[in-house]
């Protein structure tokens, strides 16, 4: 398998940048650890003209902790998110999950922002930082903008970025967080995740992934959880509806509606 | 051997030093891509290939146009698939042209480029279709066929006593279909095939298990001499089945043809996925018992969907009518086995070949029918298995094992019937093999230098099954040598001696007793030479150089060179041929068979009844090996073949949508890694009972492990929390669908 | 085009053959004859083509060649020294972790990574690490071994107050 030929630019600058994926003559893409978009390239899914390597852009290596703030910048790879102690400190369930993401190659070489960018239905960050309200900052030609992770994905690997580049991903830590994430994995990639966090200031938000289906938050649950007297079976019983999973080689709709259920019920039970 | 030894090909592989076809070069290589059809069948009315020919770096396209002085069909059996599709296509992913270009890149690049206008024709999804009336027929009807059933490959039946009778007499009879997809070998080296026309005739380097067999026939499809033709197998990066008879060697071998250039042809899995598979299997199986709950009659109707050409299929449809009843004394049976065409990848060869597909019906069958008898599994089984020395289906050679204990040491390992906890159980399956594959002749040549140091030559290619160093072994202990001063050379077809292939578990039996043989014969000849050399009386070794026999030492080239008369600066050293032949009689029918490959397999799983899922906690394999002779290496057969078919039975199945195989990558096909390596781990037992035909006693055992896996795992499920899967792969869906429905799973108990 | 590309080898300083959209394997491959990392699944699943970029794992299967530059790339042919066989290579051969080598140079490399990583890893650890390593022959279980038998010894010899030998 080959790659189709393009142009690679390596711009130094966010300014150089933006000039490069937002100039409309050519199709451009944003290249950072390559795992989702040269595997596209290789399959023939995609063919950009020009791949603008933004990996030796100023600022986006970096990765912070303001009070209870945490800040991921786009060239931040899964491992490094994995390994680093501000992560591990603040939301180690957010180092566990990038720890446990594909393989270690991909690991290696991919980030947390590009995992995003991608809205892969089946990717475990989405769900995790969905749940937590996280958002991405985007600068393109007309300035900066803040999106929230949930409202990133049109659909299946259809982001709403528009000639942007992800500065950095964004999340807000509360005091007394409780979370528990889980998932299920049948073949390479996860067929259903789920998160569920708690605490005193948002109460319970919990959001499901997979299944076909990009990350997104179950009010539905959450409302159910909310009340405080509820049970488990009344917040699966809560979720039944909300999903639609396609049906694909890891199972029928029904089935996946089935492991959503089990995983909520599972995730819920250790942190309730 | 214990490890350790890093001689031979375990030192260059881990160095990064062994070469593989894939790293085969021939000076000034092209190299070659193929078009492949995405039609399932159809008339190929147009072929344009203008556009490709143009592009830069490409050098020809061949076609079937090209085919003048080629026959350019091939197959096992039956020679019914060329080597690019002449007129009509029979299957996506077939090979229709093929690009030669200075670099990969290009060739694929301009492989796209070729237009193919394609005439579709009615498909035949599956064995179901293709049988039914009015099916157009992809090929004539091979032997032992009904001729008014359309797309019939092969149908082979076998029978003793009168079951319709002992069937309609029993007391009960137990009737289930059992069901098993298509899968794929996954070994890690995609298909690869070079080719270079040189001044005397064709070299080929291929990643094949049969180097004289594709030499045969790249002789008879380009009509030149067999001397002139060589054939080399460099280390094959894993086989199982998947690169037995011609693959793409004549189509490469065609190319440099046209092209007048050497041409290495590297397929992507992708391609290799749509070159050979497992048969997809389905069982419909009978067993009568009578009162006092004894089988008394079994019949089974077996079909294999063999794909668009017949490859193997002939063969294993005919073994699969063979293997069917299972290793039980049951008076009246009768199987049918048939392969039938389809319009989907050709299947052929896989570890076990057809053994792990009709084991998985007959294995799951005697769980089921004890538990409706109310007796223990082992138990039930045990009153019904043959005893050592018992003829296999009452008429093929003796059981060469105690069946029996091998069960029981399976059973003892993996735990008593008493789960451990909720929803843990225990499964237990045996299979029996006939090995060897009528493995009838084989030979080695073995030199002894000037120096003492040995050189051996044989025809089997090295896949990773550790061929080299177990006859390395046998070679160094028939001459009493150090094992470091013998060096084994394979899978050439212009220094070796004729071998039918590395296929059936049979290089350790059948090459084994020919390096032995030869090593036997050196000896002797050795031994005659010193004593007419006046040597001393006692038992004689080679020392390095040296003959020695108790003070007795002198250089072994000066007492080989006294008895011929020749100077012994110029004495080349010993050479001899050892040939083995054993006592199959090759052409009948079912021939005696030669040893039996025997496994018998535990294992604990626990079942999640919330998602479905397996977990697989603990797996045994209990494996006849007659005599061990290389001890890493047989563990490393057993446990490599039983966590192969965890694979096999937990997660792969090759999906086809519309003819068309919607997951064949790495991605979408899911075959074990390091983390479903059961916590419990594999227990390994080789059970060494000397009887084996091989060097010691020896028996081949590179596919035991695999052949009980899924029927053991079913019967674990079973056992776990009470439900019983007759599909494959068990998968956590249809395991959780099984646990929330019990209507409609009860086999049908009526006797036909 | 054909820009070469200066980087360091296993250890050597060279030029990996120009243009942006050569992979990493072919470089390697193609342009520099080391045949150690193989083409599998070319979809960054099996690990047959593992090298190190700056001592961490990636496939060179989906790798850019432009990655390395100014880096330092080891494949599998960069471990040991003078004929001598790395203590990870050594245990693989010991452990029966070998059978048709295909797979064998990327397991090897991810091995090395993972031990540099993690000096002292449990089972768990150790499975997670290598899952993106695929072997059809041996059944993982002789990996495994080789693993713990490297790690014991490295720990040993750490505790005995020697110098690792690597």
């Amino acid at each position: 398998m080959y790659l189709p030929d393009f142009e690679l630019r390596r711009p130094r600058t966010v300014e150089e940048a933006v000039a490069l994926i937002g100039d409309d003559a050519r199709d451009s893409a944003v290249y950072m650890g390559g795992t989702e978009l040269l595997l596209l390239m290789k399959l023939g899914l995609a063919a950009p003209e020009v791949l603008v390597d933004c990996k030796g852009v100023a600022g986006l290596k970096g990765l912070g902790v303001s009070g209870p703030r945490l800040s991921i910048g786009a060239a931040v790879t899964h491992a490094a998110v994995e390994a680093a102690e501000e992560v591990n400190d603040l939301f180690p369930e957010l180092a566990s999950v990038a720890g446990a993401l594909a393989n270690v190659r991909v690991r290696t070489a991919g980030t947390l922002g590009g995992n995003l960018c991608f809205a892969d239905p089946h990717s475990d960050p989405a769900t995790l930082l969905t749940a937590i309200d996280a958002s991405v900052r985007l600068v393109g030609r007309h300035g900066v903008r803040t999106v929230a992770v949930a409202d990133l994905a049109r659909g299946p690997y259809d982001a709403v970025l528009d000639g942007e580049l992800l500065l950095a991903v964004d999340a807000e830590v509360p005091d007394g967080l409780r979370v528990a994430y889980e998932r299920i994995v049948l073949r390479e990639r996860p067929v259903v995740t789920v998160a569920a966090l708690h605490d005193p200031q948002h109460g319970w938000r919990i959001a499901v992934g997979g299944a076909g289906q990009l990350a997104r938050r179950i009010g539905e649950v959450e409302d159910v959880m909310n009340t405080g007297t509820a049970e488990l079976g009344d917040a699966q019983a809560a979720l039944r509806g909300q999903l639609r999973p396609a049906e694909d080689l890891d199972g029928s709709e029904e089935y996946k509606q089935q492991l959503a259920s089990v995983l909520l019920g599972r995730a819920l039970a250790r942190i309730r | 051997m214990t490890g350790g030894e890093a001689f031979g090909d375990l030192r260059a592989k881990v160095t990064g030093a062994a070469v593989f076809a894939s790293d085969s070069r021939f000076p000034g290589m092209l190299h070659g891509a193929l078009v492949r059809s995405d039609v399932a069948h159809g008339l190929i009315v147009a072929l344009d290939t203008a556009e490709a020919e143009a592009m830069p770096g490409v050098t020809c396209v061949l076609t079937p146009d090209d085919f003048d002085g080629i026959d350019p069909f091939y197959g096992e059996l039956v020679l019914d698939q060329p080597m690019l599709a002449i007129d009509r296509v029979r299957y996506v992913g077939e090979p229709i042209a093929a690009v030669v270009a200075r670099t990969r890149r290009e060739a694929v690049e301009a492989a796209r480029l070729v237009q193919a206008t394609i005439e579709p024709l009615p498909p035949l999804f599956n064995s179901d279709e293709a049988m039914g009336a009015g099916a157009e027929r992809l090929h004539p009807n091979g032997a032992g066929a009904p001729a008014d059933v359309p797309n019939i490959c092969r149908e082979s039946r076998l029978a003793q006593g009168d079951v319709d009778a002992a069937l309609a007499a029993a007391a009960y009879v137990h009737h289930a279909v059992y069901e098993c997809p298509p899968v794929y070998h996954y070994a890690m080296e995609p298909h690869c095939s070079l080719a270079s026309w040189e001044a005397d005739g064709l070299h080929v380097i291929s990643g094949t298990q049969q180097p004289f067999r594709v030499r045969d026939t790249l002789a008879r499809m380009f009509a030149v001499p067999t001397s002139r033709v060589r054939v080399r197998a460099p280390y094959v990066g894993g086989a199982f089945g998947s690169k037995g008879e011609a693959k793409y060697e004549p189509v490469v071998a065609a190319m440099a043809r046209k092209a007048g250039r050497p041409v290495q042809l590297l397929c992507s899995v992708e391609e290799s996925v749509h070159t050979v598979t497992r048969h997809g299997c389905r069982v419909e199986m009978w067993t009568g018992l009578d009162s006092s709950n004894t089988i008394v009659a079994r019949r089974s109707d077996v079909t294999f969907d063999t794909g668009a050409y017949s490859d193997k299929g002939p063969r294993i449809a005919h073994r699969g009518a063979h293997r069917v009843t299972g290793p039980y004394r049951i008076a009246n049976y009768e199987a049918t086995s048939r392969a039938v065409f389809t319009n989907t990848v050709p299947a052929g060869a896989f570890r076990g070949f057809s053994t792990s597909q009709v084991l998985w019906a007959s294995e799951s069958a005697m769980d089921e029918i004890a538990r409706h008898v109310g007796e223990d599994p082992l138990e039930f089984r045990r009153r019904h298995l043959l005893r050592e020395g018992e003829p296999y289906l009452g008429f093929d050679a003796p059981v060469d094992a105690d069946l029996g204990s091998d069960l029981d040491e399976a059973a003892r390992l993996v735990g008593s019937a008493t789960p451990s906890s909720p929803d843990t159980g225990t499964g237990l399956a045996i299979g029996v093999k006939d090995g060897g594959g009528g493995a009838a002749r084989a030979a080695a040549h073995l030199r002894i230098h000037p120096d003492g140091s040995v050189e051996v030559h044989a025809g089997a290619a090295e896949l990773g099954q550790g061929a080299q160093r177990v006859l390395a072994r046998v070679a160094a202990e028939g001459l009493g040598v150090e094992v470091s001063r013998v060096e084994v050379r394979l899978g050439d077809t212009a220094t070796a001696p004729f071998d039918r292939g590395t296929n059936a578990s049979r290089t350790t039996v059948g090459v084994g007793m020919a390096v032995a043989k030869a090593a036997a014969s050196a000896r002797v000849a050795l031994k005659v030479a010193w004593l007419a050399d006046g040597g001393a009386k006692g038992s004689l070794r080679l020392d390095g150089a040296d003959l020695v026999a108790g003070e007795d030492r002198r250089p072994m080239v000066d007492v080989l060179a006294r008895g011929s008369g020749l100077p012994a600066r110029e004495f080349p050293g010993l050479a001899v041929t050892g040939t083995h032949t054993d006592t199959q009689e090759e052409g009948s029918d079912f021939f005696p068979t030669l040893f039996y490959e025997v496994c018998a397999t535990g294992v604990r799983v626990h079942v999640d009844r919330e998602t479905g899922e397996i977990r697989v906690e603990h797996l045994a394999s209990v494996v006849e090996a007659g005599h061990v002779l290389d001890e890493a290496g047989g563990h490393g057969q057993n446990v490599g073949a039983a966590m192969m078919g965890l694979g096999t039975s937990l997660t792969e199945e090759l999906v086809y949508s519309q003819g068309e195989l919607i997951n064949a990558n790495l991605i979408e096909y899911r075959v074990p890694t390091i983390a479903e390596l059961p916590p419990g781990g594999i227990t390994s037992v080789l059970v060494e009972n000397a009887e084996g035909p091989g060097p010691g006693g020896a028996k081949g055992i590179g596919e035991a492990g695999i052949i009980a896996v899924a029927p053991a795992l079913a019967n674990a499920v079973e056992d776990a929390v009470g439900v019983r899967l007759r599909r494959l792969p068990l998968h956590p869906e249809a395991v959780w669908r099984a646990l929330n429905q019990t209507a409609g799973s009860s086999p049908d108990e009526r006797g036909r | 085009m054909d820009d070469p590309i200066g980087t360091t080898v296993n250890g050597e300083r060279c030029s990996l053959p120009g243009g942006a959209s050569v992979l990493l394997i072919d470089a390697l491959r193609e342009g520099l004859g080391l045949l150690g990392p193989k083409k599998s699944c070319e979809l960054s699943v099996c690990g047959s083509c593992t090298v190190l970029i700056d001592n961490e794992p990636y496939s060179s299967c989906m790798t850019l060649a432009q990655e390395a530059t100014g880096r330092e790339v080891t494949t599998v042919e960069g471990f040991g020294r003078r004929g001598e066989l790395s203590d990870v290579q050594q245990a693989f051969i010991e452990a029966g972790a070998i059978q048709c080598g295909f797979c064998t140079p990327g397991f090897v490399t991810a091995v090395h990574a993972l031990l540099d990583r993690h000096p002292n890893p449990d089972r768990a650890t150790i499975q997670r690490y290598l899952a993106g390593n695929i072997c059809r022959c041996t059944g993982y279980a002789p990996m495994l071994e080789a693993v713990e038998r490297v790690r014991d010894r490295r720990l040993a010899a750490a505790e005995a107050g020697l110098e690792q030998v690597r």
